[in-house]
């Protein structure tokens, strides 16, 4: 067994439930504050219908990417982790050439979380495909924490609300399967036809009925561990947002939610991406890169600790 | 077993710890207000108009009961000994009936908070920051992290009579930057060790160091 698999390392994963909140913005910026942080981190585009990772790292050339591993032309997705400019930060890179590839099979799906799970790096990070498909609620609860990504908008939270909506009852799902919860499809249809009931609703009704059954789903849901990080805030309103959502989050949906960070409004992100560079390089002192440098040192103190006997790969090195 | 939203105790409706401060119980109310108000986009998509409307009227009774002395204590005797967080800890001390938080000084307890608000996982980890209450209960004290700090660095500052300007030039820490550690706005706050480094001047500034006979919890991690 490698040191890798001996020493498991943190996997983050990054969503939103809507387009435009930032997911790639806040990947390829953590990542490379987490390289800095943490060294030997890699990036992963699974954003599988529309990558654009590299766009934000400033990585313009073309190469190896996630469609040649996907489609068994190369068998390690460590192959295809590739140096970036950023010493300790390494890409896998979205494939733009498979259409399919935003309907992965299960197969495909299992094949890249083992894969990425056993990545030789000291932490990964998962730049996530907007919605709520099954793919992409499984690769977020892949991660240790995942980190949802909000915009102060009704529609951005919405969407939000039904991402975690989404990965809650996929949670209880493979519970209550795995535990034999006779009760559970029953009383999941007859809550789907309430449309204004809430998570909490559901539970309560199982509980009313299995007690056992309640604790153990319960439990289940608050083992499910977000972070949620509000982008685009532009005064203090927005960051008392973060703590009202999270607040609705632990009531109604049972979920361990907790506040990353919040990422003020800055209209330089819009010249760094037309620069092809990545906002923390070219403003470090913003309050955007201070911003994600503190979530980045949070994340990294509250992970696995690098072991020492891990060390670099060649890779990252360079 | 969970808890019908109804049923829920005050402490529980408004995420506040039950040795929670009468600011803590302040700001969780206001909290709660604008996150259940009609217009709140926090609970739009969750909650209708009338769930909306009835966590309003609890949070209401809650901030009416908890932030009174005296329906507080009465409420506290009932609801407490029943509290799973007051069972476990065992803040309560059989011989004189009282709880130990009580006992404790305030200062003490000002750094428990902030070590506990700065670095959450030093009250966990390696013997950074560890309570002197022991079993790491100060991790979920408060609901939100980044968030009380300053305002007990500021209670402790108007408490010893001292100006911005004056606590500024003791700590060689602008004003602007004081009242934005004060104010605990992540928009204009420093992050990460730049904050650490200057609340370990602020509090040296206030002198808390001294007085709770121990080295700033700060020091270790700014000098890696």
């Amino acid at each position: 067994m490698s040191e890798y698999l001996k020493h498991p390392k943190p996997i983050w994963a990054i969503a939103g439930g809507k387009g435009g909140t930032g997911k790639t913005f806040l990947s390829a910026n953590l990542a490379i504050a987490l390289s800095m942080e943490r060294g030997d981190i890699v990036a992963v585009d699974a954003d599988l219908g529309g990558p654009n990772l590299h766009t934000l790292l400033g990585v313009r050339e073309n190469g190896r990417d996630l469609g040649d591993f996907l489609s068994n032309r190369v068998s390690r997705l460590e192959d295809i982790a590739l140096p970036t400019s950023f010493p300790g930060l390494r890409l896998v890179r979205g494939s733009e050439n498979m259409l399919f590839l935003a309907n992965l099979n299960h197969y495909r799906k299992l094949k890249l979380i083992r894969q990425i799970k056993s990545l030789p790096a000291r932490g990964v990070i998962i730049d996530l495909g907007t919605g709520s498909a099954y793919n992409t609620l499984d690769l977020f609860m892949t991660a240790s924490p995942g980190i949802l990504v909000i915009t102060p908008e009704p529609t951005a939270i919405e969407n939000a609300y039904l991402f975690l909506k989404s990965c809650a009852l996929r949670v209880l799902k493979a519970y209550a399967r795995y535990f034999g919860i006779s009760d559970f499809d029953r009383t999941l249809s007859q809550w789907l036809e309430r449309p204004s009931a809430t998570l909490r609703n559901f539970m309560e009704i199982l509980a009313d009925g299995d007690g056992s059954a309640g604790q153990i789903l319960t439990a289940a849901l608050n083992n499910f561990k977000v972070y949620l990080v509000v982008n685009k805030a532009r005064d203090k309103r927005d960051v008392h947002l973060g703590r009202s959502i999270i607040d609705v989050v632990r009531k109604y949906f049972l979920i361990d939610m907790d506040l990353l960070g919040v990422v003020p409004y800055d209209e330089r992100i819009h010249w760094s991406l037309k620069k092809f560079s990545p906002f923390i390089s070219e403003y470090p002192e913003s309050e955007v890169s201070r911003a994600i440098r503190s979530m980045a040192e949070r994340l990294s103190q509250e992970s696995l600790p690098v072991h020492p006997e891990v060390s670099p790969s060649p890779e990252a090195e360079r | 077993m969970i808890k019908k939203i109804e049923e829920m105790d005050f402490y529980d409706l408004l995420s506040l710890r039950i040795d929670a401060s009468p600011k803590d119980v302040e700001n969780a109310y206001l909290l709660a207000v604008t996150t259940y108000h009609q217009e709140g986009l926090a609970s739009y998509g969750v909650l209708g108009d009338d769930d909306r409307g009835f966590m309003l009227d609890r949070v209401e009774e809650a901030f009416e009961t908890l932030s009174d002395p005296e329906k507080k204590k009465a409420y506290d005797a009932i609801v407490l000994p029943r509290h799973p967080e007051f069972r476990q800890r065992a803040y309560f001390r059989r011989s004189t009936r009282r709880l130990e938080i009580e006992d404790a000084s305030e200062d003490k307890r000002l750094w428990d908070k902030i070590r506990a608000v700065v670095k959450p996982s030093w009250i966990h980890g390696n013997g950074h920051g560890q309570s002197d209450n022991g079993g790491g209960r100060h991790r979920e004290w408060l609901p939100e992290d980044f968030y009380y700090y300053g305002e007990y660095l500021k209670m402790v500052r108007q408490k010893r009579g001292l100006t911005r300007e004056q606590i500024a030039e003791r700590c060689g820490v602008s004003p602007a930057r004081i009242e934005s550690l004060e104010e605990e706005s992540s928009l204009s706050r420093p992050h990460g060790k730049e904050l650490l480094e200057n609340l370990k001047l602020y509090a040296k500034g206030l002198g808390l160091d001294s007085e709770n006979g121990r080295d700033s919890p700060f020091s270790d991690r700014i000098d890696e």
